[in-house]
């Protein structure tokens, strides 16, 4: 009897144990797909961006509003703002933050990086400046956010399917 | 790196006379290098930087130019830059002692507070990482606390906790091991583990892998607890910048190194999406056949 309930004790913590794993696999699957789907609205967000493509970054240029938010960088910024910029079918997907970083405040940045569908991205730039109500606002629903994309800062995409060490770049989602 | 450190002082001693023009350019030319090296093996990266950082630091020495505001700033930015790249201590050093200047100067500002930030970051030092961010950015979330001790023997890392706390660790190489460079910010590095945790194919490459993120001037703790919550099994530690990582490639992710008594004997690299850069790795551990 002894021996039998020490069977049953066994075979309940082995199907306890294969219960757990199974529990433990669906949430690690669960968790991945959270990150899948928004991973999907992230593309969804570029891809239909007003600039998702070197051409259409041309034509925006040709025709330039004079409200542009690019024209909040210096000559300088622009330049390097612009020439650093990588488009592939999934729109932006990768950009140099330097100009950004250091010349705009967080709602500045957030006009420009919205005309690329990549304003999410500010979340990767916690020390921007923080000018008025507005900045504070956005820097606290971007930089405090938890949001699970695969932005990943410091790298720049490689053709050969791998990020690489790049100093005040971000890879984008999509690379 | 040694080698470095006689370039520079080879470079004061040679720099007596005086120069008119007082170049700050060296912070771009490394970017440029950076963006131009792109393709190249980490070893040829790391001697294109290392030769614009030695130039620039020596033409910053001349007579009539160290004290200029526009030199302190190139030379605190390209050696912030710099370090990333090497455990040395100069760049390290040099670093430091710009950010002084420009601190007493009062000239330093936010981008210059997170660029000292990022490269105590980088280096590991959260502690002297954190003071500085009370002190100057506190809208920036805090570092982690790194519990007090020491590294074992073997590869020098960081395990991270439940709490995002850190304790020093190290991955004891006997055996074969694969170490694999990852980062869960990177897309490329997410799609590969997610392959390999969940098919079959790879259970006995699972059972050898060690998922290791390289450090930088980017914090990623809430990404890495993430995956490690979701993978128990399978945690990522960060790498702590150390000489005993040289043999590694961790300027690019993913990169699978297979590992035999603490030799290198294999290295796949990048994730294309069919796993055909681990397929050597699996063939060399006789999980798969030729």
């Amino acid at each position: 009897m002894q021996n039998c309930t020490r069977v049953s004790l066994f075979a309940l913590v082995l199907a306890y144990s294969a219960a757990a794993a199974a529990a433990a696999a669906a949430a690690a699957q669960t968790g991945d797909g959270v990150r899948e789907s928004v991973r999907e609205q992230v593309l969804v967000a570029q891809k239909n961006a007003q600039i998702s493509s070197a051409a259409r970054l041309d034509s925006y240029l040709a025709v330039i509003p004079v409200d542009s938010p690019l024209t909040l960088l210096s000559v300088d910024g622009l330049e390097q703002f612009l020439t650093s910029l990588s488009f592939n079918e999934n729109g932006l997907v990768g950009y140099s933050t330097e100009a950004i970083a250091s010349e705009l405040s967080y709602s500045q940045a957030h006009r420009l990086l919205s005309l690329f569908g990549a304003e999410r991205t500010l979340r990767l730039m916690p020390g921007l400046r923080v000018e008025n109500e507005v900045d504070l606002d956005i820097h606290r629903s971007y930089v405090q956010s938890g949001e699970l994309v695969e932005d990943h800062m410091g790298y720049r995409c490689v053709a050969r399917a791998t990020c690489r060490e790049s100093t005040e770049f971000v890879c984008m989602s999509g690379c | 790196m040694l080698l470095l450190e006689w370039m520079l002082v080879l470079g004061a001693a040679s720099s007596i006379s005086p120069v008119s023009i007082c170049k700050a350019d060296t912070y771009t030319q490394l970017l440029k290098a950076e963006a131009t090296t792109l393709n190249a093996s980490a070893r040829d990266r790391i001697e294109a930087l290392s030769h614009i950082y030695v130039a620039g630091r020596r033409a910053s020495r001349a007579v009539g130019c160290r004290n200029k505001d526009r030199v302190i700033e190139d030379q605190f930015k390209a050696a912030a830059l710099f370090a990333n790249y090497v455990p040395d201590a100069e760049p390290l050093r040099n670093a430091l002692a710009q950010y002084g200047l420009l601190v007493e100067r009062g000239t330093a500002g936010a981008e210059h507070h997170r660029r000292l930030i990022g490269l105590h970051v980088a280096r590991g030092d959260f502690a002297q990482a954190e003071r500085l961010r009370r002190q100057w950015l506190s809208n920036v979330p805090a570092f982690p606390r790194v519990f007090p001790g020491r590294f074992p023997p073997g590869l020098p890392v960081y395990a991270v906790q439940a709490d995002g706390s850190l304790v020093r660790d190290s991955i004891r190489l006997s055996g074969d091991q694969v170490v694999a460079i990852v980062h869960p910010r990177c897309g490329h590095s997410r799609r590969a583990l997610q392959n390999i945790v969940a098919q079959p194919a790879y259970q006995g490459l699972r059972a050898k892998l060690v998922l290791v993120v390289p450090n930088g001037p980017h914090w990623a703790g809430d990404s890495i607890a993430e995956w490690n919550g979701l993978h128990p099994e399978l945690p990522m530690s960060v790498m702590y910048m150390d000489k005993r990582w040289a043999a590694f490639d961790r300027q690019q992710t993913p990169v699978f190194h297979l590992v035999r008594e603490g030799r290198i004997i294999e290295t796949g690299t990048g994730w294309r999406g069919a796993g055909e850069e681990v397929s050597p790795i699996m063939r060399a551990l006789r999980l798969a056949s030729d």
